[in-house]
């Protein structure tokens, strides 16, 4: 159950945003998008706001409900890998970070290529279910080419941001190539589109046609408004939910007006403004409280949801790192949200670690096994093996020595890679093994290649883009 | 300092606007002169919002409504100072770079400059190096202030800086920048004066390439 949001106040929350559409509307700067709008019911007032009655919405929502309610997303090489539905919950990377953490040096610099075929290794090697680029360096046709590189180290899904629809088509076309073409991508997508509205209530020209892009060709994205409370949204958590649901719906509606069978993840991204700072907080107990809020909401809708854990605003995987990314990942997956990105970011957003990428990986084990359901079978509660010991029976007078321990150990408990410390007092501290880890991965850890024929019709792809 | 002066200061501190201008008039009615008005009244507030700002005792929501009471006092002022021939500490030619649309970055520190005392000319967002340049000529500011939001229009400061050197205007004023992607180095890189990362340190900024001037 949903520890912040019942599903009756979610329907609460819903109503709220419907009202906001209907009352406030929104801006639309697509000409196309206008029209689908307009011809659906919604109705332009004085001040060009698009207002959208609740039955359009909801229609809408119907759609999506028989299109989306299930998305099943295929591996780099074409495997079934994860199936975006109610109930499981998949952990991913983040995307655009400027700096990275030097391996070597240890010095934070800005991101370069290499550095995301790096970080797509490690998250390969500690089993994210998701890659997103985890570096944004400053080249031409960074979007495509981060992609190519994702897919090179990663055989994992991946969700892809890029600013311009060029970025998008671009991108997906890689993505075409590595499927076999347009119609083998529709049937087994490997990607997911990560498309934004600008935070208030704005739909933009860019943001809505790669949108229609995504619809028209039923590619699976999400509409995730960066909606921060105190910033680009109401200060409170509660009204922040309400404006980028609405967002969100808004979007949604012009995606299934367009195609019925546009694919579409549900959610935004709503954190807070830092008071004294004014950035957006990664770390916030906010974040992971609105997360729950888009989770319960999703359920609602019988949509997946978009979540965010995992990520801290401290500059090095330190206590603050660790508690910040704990606690929103436990929420992630108390809530069950769906799609769970931006694990390991640091620095509120701008710097990758890839010591973070182990260490945040590790904490989703870990709150696995805090949350898995309690088990009333007589081997879990154990009556025997209390006789058994109390009498000495079974050749064991104690746990340590009965069948029971061996059997159940490692389901029961959970057990801590041995970087962890119990008990044992190692020389160095946490960042500095997890540092060895990384090195180990990188030197150990192989990602099939893509046939050479794929990769090199990748290369003469991109080289046409220069 | 007479005691309407020092309420002056409360009243901005409180960031309670009505009582600014309300006490700003009173003081010109007592004949108090605008720029002491100006210098022992209303500075000395926001010196200490901006001293509990950085100590973490107050918030930017605080700090706003501070700017916006001070921005008030300033308002009833300004007449009086123009006529006596007082100049405010600078003028800001501000606007968020070419290809991007997010302003609400640029619009708090807009706001915070001018509860610093600066004149600020906004040229909005989506603004293209030609516009900074026909803005420098025409305002002829001490200051050219400019944000982006993302990644990807954050090199349009560098291409704005370089229209404003091949104008000929770069040495007529010093260039700050600042947004979420930007960093010093970033500023650096691209021939700024200086970054701000956020709308409170803008403003410290902004004093400071004053004083450097």
């Amino acid at each position: 159950m949903n520890p912040i949001l019942t599903q009756v106040q979610a329907a609460r929350m819903h109503a709220a945003s419907l009202s906001v559409l209907s009352r406030t509307g929104v801006k639309v700067g697509h000409a196309e998008a206008l029209d689908l709008l307009l011809s659906a019911g919604a109705r332009r007032d004085e001040e060009d706001r698009i207002l959208i009655p609740a039955h359009v919405i909801e229609e809408a929502l119907e759609k999506a409900r028989a299109s989306s309610s299930r998305i099943q997303l295929y591996s780099r090489d074409g495997e079934p890998a994860i199936c975006l539905e109610a109930g499981p919950t998949y952990f991913g990377t983040g995307s655009d970070a400027l700096q990275i953490r030097d391996l070597d040096t240890g010095e934070i610099r800005p991101a370069q290529l290499r550095d995301v075929g790096i970080n797509a290794t490690v998250a390969d090697a500690v089993g994210y279910d998701f890659v997103m680029t985890m570096g944004l360096p400053d080249v031409d046709n960074v979007y495509p080419r981060v992609y190519a590189e994702l897919i090179r180290h990663s055989t994992r899904p991946a969700v892809v941001t890029g600013v311009s629809l060029a970025d998008m088509q671009h991108t997906f076309h890689i993505a075409e190539i590595v499927a076999g073409g347009k119609e083998a991508l529709r049937a087994a997508p490997r990607l997911v589109g990560y498309v934004e509205p600008i935070s208030p209530l704005f739909l933009d020209e860019e943001g809505v046609a790669k949108l229609l892009f995504m619809a028209e060709n039923e590619h699976p994205f999400l509409f995730a408004a960066g909606a921060n409370c105190g910033a680009t949204a109401p200060v409170t958590v509660e009204g922040g939910v309400v404006q980028a649901n609405a967002e969100f719906l808004a979007g949604m509606t012009i995606a299934l007006l367009k195609n019925e069978r546009a694919r579409v993840i549900s959610g935004a991204n709503t954190s807070s403004m830092d008071m004294r700072t004014t950035v957006t907080c990664y770390g916030a107990p906010e974040w992971a409280k609105t997360v729950a809020m888009y989770a319960a909401l999703g359920e609602y809708y019988g949509l997946p949801s978009w979540g965010t854990a995992g990520c801290s605003d401290a500059v090095e995987p330190d206590f603050q790192a660790g508690v910040e990314a704990y606690e929103s990942i436990l929420l992630a997956l108390q809530s069950r949200s769906t799609l769970v990105h931006d694990m390991a970011y640091l620095k509120h957003g701008l710097l990758y670690d890839a010591r973070m990428i182990v260490l945040s990986r590790m904490l989703v084990d870990r709150a696995r096994k805090l949350l898995r359901p309690l088990d009333f079978s007589p081997a879990a509660l154990a009556g025997e093996v209390i006789d058994d010991v109390a009498r000495a029976r079974a050749g064991a007078d104690n746990y340590p020595m009965h069948e029971h321990t061996y059997g159940h150990f490692r389901q029961a408990l959970w057990l801590p890679p041995d970087y962890w410390e119990r008990g044992q007092e190692h020389t160095r501290h946490l960042p500095e093994r997890l540092d060895e880890i990384v090195r180990d991965i990188l030197a150990g850890h192989r990602v099939p290649p893509l046939p050479a024929h794929v990769d090199a019709a990748i290369d003469t792809f991109l080289d046409t883009l220069a | 300092m007479s005691r309407v002066l020092e309420r002056l200061s409360t009243a901005i501190l409180e960031g309670d606007k009505d009582k600014a201008a309300r006490l700003v008039e009173r003081a010109l009615d007592q004949g108090v002169p605008a720029k002491e008005i100006l210098d022992n009244g209303l500075m000395p507030g926001m010196d200490e919002v901006g001293a509990r700002f950085r100590r973490g005792d107050m918030f930017v929501p605080e700090v706003i409504m501070s700017a916006d009471a001070m921005q008030a006092g300033l308002d009833l002022l300004r007449p009086h100072l123009v006529a006596g021939g007082v100049e405010l500490v600078g003028k800001i030619v501000m606007g968020t770079v070419k290809g991007d649309l997010h302003d609400i970055g640029k619009n708090l520190v807009d706001m915070m400059c001018e509860g610093a005392g600066f004149e600020i000319v906004d040229l909005g967002f989506n603004v293209p190096p030609e516009a900074f340049v026909e803005a420098i000529k025409e305002h002829k500011p001490d200051i050219v202030g400019m944000s982006a939001m993302l990644t990807t229009t954050m090199r349009a400061m560098g291409y704005t800086i370089k229209a404003i050197e091949e104008a000929g205007l770069r040495d007529r004023v010093k260039i700050m920048v600042g947004g979420a992607p930007v960093d010093a180095e970033f500023a650096k890189r691209i021939g700024a004066d200086g970054y701000g990362s956020n709308a409170a340190t803008a403003v410290e900024l902004a004093k400071q390439l004053i004083s450097a001037n």
